[in-house]
């Protein structure tokens, strides 16, 4: 049925399109975020696991869909590819993405604009200080 | 940062068993990630060295190594010390060499360095089982064992905050100017300070 439904769309002319920022910047990080503290008091055990770092990006991508069309007919996967510090294989930063629910956010004409936040789950134990950069990838499959 | 990718790009239809549609779009991504450095420190350590262990240091042959203890208080079996180091005693060493291992840790992601310093060298006696002090003196540092010894060591490979690096720090202890209170058979000195400071460089 929803193959039918979007079947129908195309068939009518309509386009689903895709839209990307040109870039994503995630906020930066903090030592008080990653740690607690720059100093930290210790009994000379193990030492505490450094805390998971989230960001949220909000309005991350848009989906335009032919009106009448569900974001639902669709699933939609994110993943970063290749972060880290540029040139340095060893630094490659594992990352965890979760697409939130898409949300509708305007209507152009026979387009309906529906727009998705995106939680980046970063774990940052083997890179080193600097810019790190890699591609973020969305892809958008019809169920 | 390369110039950014964008992408709208159109459903396209496969043939295979249901219609199957799909899109993929790719943009570049960026973390700022600053020089972050966590220091995991003692705030307190207490050393109680056995007296067999004083007599051998004091004789000159064996440094102190506690393992894992401290500054704040010392506390040590003076008395036997005095009985049975009547022979060993020559030479007589007044700086006992301390080692304190697993005296700091250190998470970093960027190349740093530790400074070691004594802040408050005096270990006071209590008054009470002990009197005069303990001196600290010429306190250095070492990192994941590396053997070389300064106040200051640095760690050009820190590779990132999920390495924990390991600092010890040994120091003088001149114990000349302490004694006990009698009848008590062992004393407490207290209260000298080490800092530890890391930083970039």
């Amino acid at each position: 049925m929803i193959a039918v439904v979007l079947a129908a769309s195309l068939a009518a002319g309509g386009t689903v399109q895709l839209e990307l920022p040109p870039q994503l910047v995630l906020e930066p990080l903090s030592v008080e975020e990653v740690a607690g503290g720059a100093a930290i008091p210790w009994d000379g055990g193990t030492v505490p696991p450094l805390g998971v770092v989230v960001r949220r990006v909000s309005g991350a991508f848009r989906l335009l869909l032919p009106r009448g069309v569900s974001p639902a007919s669709f699933e939609v996967r994110a993943q970063v590819r290749e972060l880290g510090n540029p040139g340095k294989e060893g630094g490659r930063v594992p990352v965890k993405v979760t697409v939130l629910p898409l949300r509708l956010v305007e209507s152009r004409g026979e387009l309906e604009v529906w727009e998705a936040d995106l939680l980046f789950h970063l774990d940052l134990s083997r890179a080193s200080a600097g810019t790190l950069s890699g591609r973020l990838e969305v892809s958008v499959v019809g169920r | 940062m390369k110039k950014a990718t964008l992408l709208a790009v159109v459903l396209a239809l496969g043939f295979v068993g249901p219609l199957f549609a799909q899109a993929t779009g790719n943009t570049s991504i960026y973390v700022v990630y600053p020089r972050i450095a966590i220091l995991y420190y003692r705030s307190s350590i207490t050393l109680q060295p056995s007296a067999s262990d004083l007599i051998t240091a004091f004789a000159g042959s064996n440094p102190v190594n506690t393992g894992t203890t401290s500054i704040s208080t010392f506390t040590a079996a003076l008395g036997t010390l005095e009985g049975d180091a009547t022979t060993p005693a020559t030479p007589f060493s007044t700086n006992v060499l301390t080692t304190i291992n697993n005296f700091y840790q250190v998470r970093a992601n960027y190349q740093f360095q530790v400074i070691v310093s004594i802040t408050d060298g005096t270990l006071q006696g209590d008054g009470t089982t002990g009197s005069g002090n303990i001196l600290m003196s010429n306190v250095q540092t070492e990192l994941n064992d590396s053997g070389t010894w300064a106040a200051t060591v640095q760690q050009p490979n820190p590779g990132g905050l999920g390495t924990v690096h390991k600092g010890d720090v040994r120091f003088n202890l001149d114990f000349s100017g302490a004694s006990l209170i009698a009848p008590n058979t062992s004393a407490t000195f207290g209260d000298a300070v080490v800092q530890t400071q890391v930083a970039f460089y």
